[in-house]
């Protein structure tokens, strides 16, 4: 009986790469001229990344794998979801503000045009009184009713 | 397994950080098998097993600079293709489950010295692992590393990459045993 282990490596012995895989890595890094042959190159210094460009592609690709983890999704998915609810709650509370500052020019408006219309009414009363029951003595106070 | 690196590979990988191309294609030659195997075994799927290769060796040319010796790139290539692979196959959909394993038709045969039939199912099983014990496996079984240079590569503990490997092989002795329909591997104290 052989062991597990055994029949794992045999498993898991190395497979041969497709025959074109290291001409497919050449051509994508833009060594190779277009007949497909690896001695025919074009200058390697001139397509070598510099060492900046170098560490910047690392250091973007150890961003992209870091933002590709399943934690930070989820974590930078619930922070733009709590970023948009406060967005509308925001747009909310400024719309009905604004609207409760519409309703309250209109009252004081309202307010200001029933004051006047009372106080000609008033004005009114009293003259068709005064015609009616015409008062032997005026007092201080009545005429300063009056004049109000 | 730390094997001294040959000349050649020095040499070769001293030319390249020169910036000779014809010695990085002789680099990707000479690592092609080792990482295309890797995120073969791991993934079981060529199309992305030849795309995370090639990810690899672009990755490897612009990153050549820090790269100190044969062995380091060794190293190098074996981390970098575990961390993608596993990338890969997280995005991978849908999960391989062990009901998508082909049972194997009949017994196995106990003696039979290599066995397609089994090697596929065993592929199958250990592609039912979860990601990162299947992983270890891989290392362990296809490039026979010790445990601490599994931990290096996987940068995990030690003591999660024993744990890890004891559990997977009981979970693979089982369900292989499970699938056979006998008793072909016994529980080992490793």
């Amino acid at each position: 009986m052989k062991p597990l282990e055994d029949d794992l490596r045999e498993a898991l012995r190395r497979k041969e790469p497709p025959p074109d895989l290291a001409e497919r890595v050449l051509a994508r890094i833009g060594h190779i001229s277009p007949t497909g042959q690896t001695g025919q190159v074009s200058s390697p210094a001139a397509s070598r990344p510099t060492p900046s460009e170098a560490v910047k592609t690392s250091t973007w690709s150890r961003l992209r794998s870091w933002l590709w983890r399943p934690g930070v999704r989820w974590a930078l998915a619930t922070a733009a979801c709590c970023v948009l609810i406060a967005a509308v709650v925001v747009a909310r509370q400024r719309a009905q503000r604004a609207r409760a500052e519409a309703a309250r020019e209109q009252l004081e408006v309202a307010l200001q045009l029933a004051s006047g219309k009372l106080n000609r009414a008033f004005r009114e009363v009293r003259r068709v009184e005064r015609i009616e029951n015409p008062a032997p003595a005026e007092t201080k106070a009545t005429r300063r009713t009056e004049r109000l | 397994m730390k094997v001294a690196a040959p000349e050649g590979a020095e040499d070769a990988l001293s030319r390249s950080m020169r910036g000779d191309p014809v010695a990085f294609g002789d680099l990707v030659r000479a690592h092609q098998a080792m990482v295309f195997s890797l995120a073969l075994h791991f993934l079981r799927d060529r199309a992305l097993a030849e795309e995370v290769a090639q990810e690899v060796f672009l990755d490897l040319y612009q990153n050549l600079a820090s790269i100190q010796s044969a062995t380091h790139l060794k190293f190098w290539l074996r981390k970098v293709t575990c961390h993608r692979s596993i990338d890969y196959g997280r995005r991978q959909r849908p999960h391989l489950s062990l009901d998508d394993v082909p049972e194997p038709i009949g017994p196995i045969g106990k003696d039979a010295p290599s066995d397609p039939l089994l090697a596929r199912t065993l592929r199958g099983l250990v592609a039912s692992l979860p990601h990162k014990a299947r992983m270890v496996v891989v290392l362990r079984f296809q490039e026979e590393l010790e445990y601490h240079e599994i931990a290096e590569v996987m940068e995990i503990p030690i003591n999660s990459v024993k744990s890890c490997l004891q559990r997977s092989l009981a979970i693979l002795r089982e369900k292989l045993n499970r699938c056979a329909g006998d008793v072909r591997y016994e529980a080992t104290g490793r």
